[in-house]
């Protein structure tokens, strides 16, 4: 009953579904601008291309005898899956990948997506999030905040060698660059984890570039930024370096939502953040036997969903991804402007 | 400087201080003093924690406790700090539970 109950609210929910309004004003998403008037049918793609994570129903119990369901619990869990999985994207198939129905897409492709099926044995589904985040002072079925879903992906990332991710998130509103560096210059296979970040006072987006010169390359860097924007409301002068983060090119957009209801933020348009919505409760999908997924049902393919910034709740947290060095020394520049 | 940290009202996560007053050294820089306030009340460096000037701005980490009493000092002579962690988010209607677990965190020693 409460599924149905909660079904019901999913109608309200779509009622809510705009078509975008004729402006000349640029759309940003996830660091891509794009013209309304000119190339909307461009934009709808570009939106449809990010995975969509939605709440589940059916899939195996988590840890066994738990739920097999997440919906009305699940939401921010879910965000944090498609702020990662857009990593991913970024990673091996690059940013301007589009997606196409019914189209054969590539083996990598397939790949990501396998890694976020309800399945225990997947590395970042539903069960070894909720899992994870015990470690974390959340008992399943608990809530998360923003915080919360970087620390379990940072902690789930240190086991997954194919994509071999270094995860930094931010805390006490500082990125120490010489962390960062040393980080993903460190060798693959030992740990990056129990990252404490003590020094402080080497505070954030300093001059102080370090990179020790490891041969081993350097690890892919998902950054994740957790801040509060304010009290009760978001504090309206950081309204525009928020919007701003949507247009740097290593944006992976936010987490965040408004009070209950946790969405992915992707970009914006004027005054109104545009996002993605996990609250539409769908069956649990398995992979075929040849190892690819049906999946249709994991991309958004109407228009997107928009809010009010004003109406975001202050608890977010900024996504950004760097493949190489560059990505990173450029984000640093980008920052400190 | 004098220093009044309070806890948001609505804050669910973090534990009250024990006091709120505080006399603080001038050239402390604020992240300094964050790491004093997160000893006291016994958080995991994972945990979120959050200062925030007169109920509004998150201040620069680097700036020394002298500059923010500059800043933003209050008529009665105190700097007033609020601190919050994260909000959490689900759908109120299918039961979820906040949380309160993290109350019960023993205190690294």
């Amino acid at each position: 009953s409460v599924l149905s109950r909660y079904e019901n609210q999913i109608t309200i929910l779509s009622d809510y579904l705009e078509e975008f309004p004729e402006t000349d004003e640029p759309v940003w998403i996830l660091g891509r601008q794009h013209h309304l008037k000119a190339d909307k049918s461009k934009l709808l793609l570009d939106i449809s291309a990010r995975l969509w994570f939605t709440y589940r129903r059916k899939f195996s119990p988590i840890g066994g005898t738990g739920p097999s369901s997440d919906a009305g619990w699940g939401c921010m869990l879910r965000c944090g899956q498609m702020m990662l999985a857009q990593a991913l994207i970024c990673r091996h198939l690059g940013r301007d990948w589009q997606w196409e129905k019914h189209k054969k897409q590539p083996e990598e492709y397939h790949r990501i997506l396998q890694c976020f099926l309800d399945r225990k044995d997947c590395c970042y589904s539903i069960h070894q999030m909720a899992q994870m985040g015990v470690g974390e002072g959340k008992s399943i079925g608990e809530w998360f905040g923003p915080n919360t879903v970087a620390q379990v992906l940072k902690k789930l990332a240190l086991f997954d060698e194919w994509n071999s991710l270094a995860v930094y998130v931010s805390m006490d509103n500082t990125v120490v660059i010489e962390d960062i560096k040393k980080m993903c210059w460190s060798p693959p296979q030992s740990s990056s984890a129990a990252h404490s970040s003590t020094h402080l006072h080497r505070s954030a987006l300093g001059r102080n570039k370090n990179a020790a010169g490891f041969c081993a390359g350097w690890k892919p860097l998902l950054l994740i930024i957790p801040l509060r924007l304010g009290i009760n409301h978001i504090n309206p002068v950081y309204i525009d370096a928020f919007k701003e983060c949507f247009k740097m090119p290593q944006s992976l957009g936010a987490l965040g939502g408004k009070p209950n209801n946790a969405y992915y933020f992707i970009g914006f348009l004027g005054n109104e953040l545009i996002y993605l919505d996990p609250h539409t409760t769908q069956s649990f999908v398995d992979s075929e036997e040849n190892g690819t997924v049906d999946d249709q049902s994991f991309h958004c393919q109407q228009a997107p969903h928009r809010m009010k910034i004003m109406n975001l709740d202050p608890s977010v947290a900024l996504g950004f991804f760097c493949k190489e060095e560059c990505d990173f020394d450029n984000w640093c520049s980008l920052v400190q402007k | 400087v004098q220093v009044v940290v309070e806890r948001y009202q609505k804050e669910k996560n973090l534990p009250p201080l024990s006091r709120s007053k505080f006399l603080v050294s001038q050239d402390l820089p604020l992240s300094q003093f964050a790491v004093t306030l997160r000893t006291r009340l016994c958080l995991a460096s994972s945990q979120t924690f959050y200062l925030l000037v007169n109920n509004r701005g998150l201040p620069n980490m680097t700036a020394t406790m002298q500059e923010l009493y500059r800043d933003h000092k209050d008529e009665d002579g105190f700097l007033y700090l609020t601190y919050a962690s994260q909000e959490v988010f689900g759908s109120c209607f299918s039961g979820g539970r906040s949380a309160a677990s993290c109350l019960l965190m023993p205190c690294p020693s």
